[in-house]
């Protein structure tokens, strides 16, 4: 950037430079051309060329000023008014390509413009008449062509340089999408070109013969007969001097340019064959714009665009054929792990299958025995709550068993005070039997002692006695079930208290039995609610083992295929680095510069 | 021996005594002071039982029969053998194939205060 900021300053004045040179040759022709052609009245001469020069100098100077405006972003860049940005830069090259068409459709209006006013002020100003005004007018047509086709090529020339020096860093592809194509072609350029260029020479030829021979032939009449051979050889000389002056620097002119135009449009090609030849050896270097016009700017372009592509292509190419090696290198060594690893997954792949169907089995069994044990939690259920009714009803039994109890402690007491009412009954029945006994032997003994008489006493004394022996053995019985009932109702007492004891503690025991027994049918409950959601998970687990079997089973396939296509990678791994090793060597063809 | 009217059987623990009525003044409930006749066996005796009243005495027995058959025989014991018993003993009559020993009422209660008396 640098030496481009160096190369800028005075750049547009370089452009337009060949543009005066070019004009001023052409000047120089031309004013040779009207001194030799054209004859002025006395004293007119003066006012033509004072004013073919004001005009002529006006004419520069306005020529000047428009290109300059034409110029205004290169100008800006020369003196640092722009910052060098790569759009400036594409303005500047757009200015650069046409600032020679329009120096010379300048030139073209210049020169017919600047003839046309000195043509019309000198008949304005001098008696010259109307054929000579029609003369000059014609030398302007007649040169302005010539000097646009030579002050176009010429700063075409450096425009050219100046757009490669402009172009320098920025992309050819930028460059062209940017500017609009050249709108004139190069064919139409060598047919304007050749038009003017050989027109113009034979056209300037043939009137400066016929004028020179015009003037010969009137001044050959106007010398004396005597020496009319000797003037007429010496005019013809300076005829032929004149006419091969002038047809020379046509001549010329038409060269130079013809040289400059072929210049700019062989040197483009050249440009462009010799990087095809570097490019055909392998050598690339980086693409750089071919400043050309018409048809060539497009070749150029062409050119500089696909050179661009092919080396963006190739270090794109390079790059990927490292990363390519690379990735293969890594990718085989990972192939061959993978193929290790493939080869191990489905080794215990298989495995894991044929446990994931034992376990399928397995679920399947424990969905079967999760019914069973459903079934079982619920007649628990069931059993429970029976159990629980049961002790409801045992505790209220052994209430009522308890009051049963109480009632028969109670009439066994009462019991008890009869039975000792009775034996103190008996017990006096007994001693009255007793004495009945003892006073009916002594009623007996005395009846005997009586003798005879007293018989009839005895037998009677003898059978009360018997009835009071059976009264106190009836009592003997009464008294010894009165012992047996004492100790029965003793007996039925104790066991009474023994049974209200063991009333109150089955009481406890029936209160904590229901207790025991509702949290038996709460854990009852809870383990069927539990064990159905036990099977219902097991049931869906059963079904997800089922699917997992069918997975594995699927994986187990996909993973075999996975290691038969880990096996192609791997074999395809090699192949890509052997391809790779081939790109490789058709890259370094291209020795980038 | 001449026929005896009316005794009273009694009984003593397994013993048998055949007392004659007409000795026995009343029959009475077994007191304080009554003397067991099972003492005459060397035995204490039941202390329930019936009294035989003699005089102010009373001899206790176990139970008693009166048996008011008149004109009994008697079976007579000869002398030795009655003095040998105590002097209480005056024959023996049969009863229904077993022989009852007739015990008289005073000579017993003599034989036992001179036992209970005794050295």
């Amino acid at each position: 950037m640098s030496s481009l900021a160096e190369w800028l300053p005075g750049r547009a004045r370089w452009l337009m430079l060949p543009s005066t040179l070019g004009n001023t040759l052409v000047a120089l022709v031309a004013a040779l051309y009207a001194s030799s052609t054209l004859h002025f009245p006395p004293d007119t001469l003066d006012v033509f060329w004072t004013l073919v020069v004001t005009v002529a100098s006006a004419g520069v100077a306005i020529a000047e000023v428009i290109a300059a405006r034409r110029l205004r972003i290169l100008r800006g860049l020369a003196v640092g008014r722009l910052p060098i940005t790569p759009a400036n830069r594409l303005r500047a090259i757009d200015e650069a390509r046409h600032l020679p068409d329009l120096v010379a459709r300048l030139g073209v209006a210049c020169w017919v413009g600047a003839v046309s006013v000195v043509a019309l002020l000198f008949g304005l100003l001098s008696t010259a008449p109307l054929a000579l005004v029609g003369r000059i007018e014609a030398i302007g047509l007649l040169f302005g062509p010539m000097a646009a086709v030579v002050v176009g090529l010429l700063v075409g020339h450096r425009a050219q340089s100046a757009v490669e020096v402009l172009a320098r860093g920025l992309s050819p592809e930028q460059i062209v999408s940017s500017l609009k194509a050249p709108s004139v072609s190069v064919s139409r350029r060598l047919i304007g070109f050749t038009v003017i260029m050989v027109a113009l020479p034979s056209m300037v030829a043939m009137d400066v013969t016929r004028s020179l021979g015009v003037d010969v032939a009137e001044l050959w009449f106007s010398q004396p007969p005597a020496s009319r051979a000797q003037w007429l050889a010496s005019a013809q000389s300076a005829m032929i001097l004149k006419v091969v002056l002038l047809v020379g620097l046509t001549t010329l002119l038409a060269v130079l340019a013809a040289a400059v135009g072929a210049t700019s449009i062989a040197r483009p090609l050249q440009r462009v064959a010799t990087d095809a030849s570097a490019l055909a050896r392998g050598q690339l270097s980086d693409a750089t714009l071919i400043a050309g016009d018409g048809e060539v700017w497009l070749i150029s372009n062409v050119f500089s665009r696909l050179k661009e592509r092919l080396v963006a292509l190739v270090r794109q190419l390079s790059a990927s054929n490292l990363r390519i090696a690379s990735a293969a290198a890594t990718l085989q060594v990972a192939s061959q792990g993978s193929e290790g690893g493939a080869a191990e997954q489905a080794a215990a792949l298989n495995q894991t299958s044929a446990t994931t169907e034992e376990l399928a089995q397995s679920a399947r069994q424990i969905a079967s025995s999760a019914s069973a044990v459903q079934e079982l939690a619920r007649k628990t259920l069931e059993a429970a709550e029976s159990g629980l009714g049961n002790a409801e009803s045992f505790r209220a039994a052994i209430v009522r068993m308890h009051q049963d109890n109480r009632s028969v402690s109670a009439a066994v007491e009462r019991l008890n005070g009869r039975v000792q009412q009775i034996g103190r009954i008996v017990e006096v029945i007994n001693t009255v039997a007793e004495r009945s006994d003892l006073l009916a032997l002594s009623a007996e003994l005395e009846g005997t002692r009586a003798g005879e008489v007293g018989r009839g006493f005895s037998l009677v004394a003898a059978e009360m006695r018997r009835l009071a022996e059976n009264v106190l053995e009836s009592t003997a019985e009464v008294e010894e079930l009165i012992g047996e009932i004492r100790a029965a109702t003793r007996q039925t007492a104790d066991a009474t208290e023994r049974a209200r004891a063991l009333t109150e503690g089955s009481t406890a025991l029936a209160d904590e039995v229901a207790k025991s027994l509702t949290s038996v049918a709460h854990s009852a409950r809870q383990t069927s609610d539990a064990v159905r959601t036990i099977s219902l998970a097991t049931q869906q687990q059963q079904t997800g083992t089922d699917q997992l079997a069918e997975a594995m089973a699927d994986i187990l396939g996909i993973t075999q295929q996975s290691l038969a296509t880990t096996r192609q990678l791997t074999a395809a791994n090699e192949r890509l680095q052997a391809l790779s090793l081939v790109l490789a060597e058709v890259v370094n063809r291209f020795q980038r510069e | 021996m001449k026929p005896i009217d009316g005794i009273a059987l009694c009984r003593v623990g397994e013993a048998r005594l055949a007392f004659p009525c007409d000795e026995i003044d009343a029959i009475a409930a077994v007191g304080p002071d009554a003397l067991g006749a099972a003492l005459a066996f060397g035995d204490v005796g039941s202390p329930e039982g019936k009294a035989l009243a003699h005089g102010h005495r009373l001899l206790q027995v176990d139970s008693v029969d009166v048996l008011a058959t008149t004109a009994l025989a008697v079976l007579p014991v000869p002398a030795v053998i009655a003095r040998a018993a105590g002097g209480a003993l005056a024959g023996f009559v049969l009863l229904a194939g077993d022989l009852w020993p007739i015990v008289s009422v005073g000579g017993l209660l003599d034989f036992l205060e001179s036992r209970r008396s005794g050295p």
